[in-house]
């Protein structure tokens, strides 16, 4: 290991932390895209059943999101846990779908 | 190209096929479909270090194009590209700062993920992978530290070959 070696490893976990503390935010409201395009928003706060495309299910609970069903053969998706409070995103590849926090509960609401 | 540098660019071919393939079969380390560790990734730092930059990056594209169409399917090529050429990039300007092998891989491996991420911000048109980047980083970081640490006890036990 040569000092330059150390340098690159303090980098990357720094700039690791400063993502990870920057991304972290408050969230009340889930965004889902199908294929890069808006699919739908939900408060966190309604416990909600979401079918996306007939491919996968959506379950929001307790003010967590999480993908209980995927037609896919490595549900991953499913794999990826609840997101909530702070922040998170759940994404299935084959199925180009992906579940991003917000803040966004307000004009979903209305 | 002399004989025996081509016969040796072949071999790493064939040996990145395989590295590959044993890579196929271990479980995926986080839960994104794409992501990998790189093991093959050992071939092309191979040839980097022996050979040079562009024997490595034909290597590299060898890997890309054989490891998608056996053993993930052509929609992750992208992925598989973007981590190639992006790792291949990052150890190559590692070698010539002369970081030690260990930091050569490193770079591979974190810029791998890097490539890989910016992928899935592309398939998928959101910035919704960018979340994953805390922990992919610096997995990259240990994943690069082992193909580096393989990579340089294999150069010194082949020196004389």
């Amino acid at each position: 290991m040569k000092r330059i070696d150390l340098a690159v490893i303090v980098l990357v976990l720094v700039f690791s932390a400063a993502v990870y503390f920057l991304a972290k935010e408050e969230s009340d409201s889930v965004s889902v895209y199908s294929d890069g395009e808006l699919f739908g928003e939900y408060p966190l706060s309604e416990d909600t059943v979401i079918d996306i495309n007939g491919t996968n299910t959506l379950v929001i609970f307790d003010g967590k999101a999480y993908m209980s069903e995927a037609d896919c053969p490595d549900k991953l998706c499913m794999k990826q846990g609840k997101i909530g409070e702070n922040g998170g995103s759940i994404i299935c590849l084959p199925n180009r779908v992906t579940v991003e926090t917000g803040n966004n509960a307000d004009a979903v609401s209305r | 190209m002399k004989a025996s540098e081509l016969t040796q660019i072949g071999l790493l071919c064939a040996l990145a096929a395989v590295l590959g393939y044993v890579e196929a079969l271990l479980p995926p380390f986080v839960p994104v479909a794409g992501f990998k560790i790189g093991l093959a990734n050992i071939a092309v730092m191979y040839g980097l270090c022996r050979s040079g930059a562009k024997q490595a990056f034909f290597i590299m594209l060898v890997k890309v194009i054989i490891t998608s169409i056996w053993f993930s399917g052509l929609n992750t090529l992208i992925f598989s590209l973007f981590g190639g050429v992006l790792s291949w990039a990052a150890m190559m300007l590692a070698t010539r700062v002369k970081m030690s092998r260990i930091g050569v891989g490193m770079c591979g491996g974190v810029f791998h993920n890097v490539g890989q991420l910016a992928a899935a911000c592309i398939v998928l048109g959101t910035r919704a992978s960018l979340w994953f980047a805390p922990a992919l980083l610096p997995l990259g970081l240990v994943s690069g530290a082992v193909v580096g640490a393989v990579t340089g006890t294999a150069l010194k036990y082949t020196e004389k070959i």
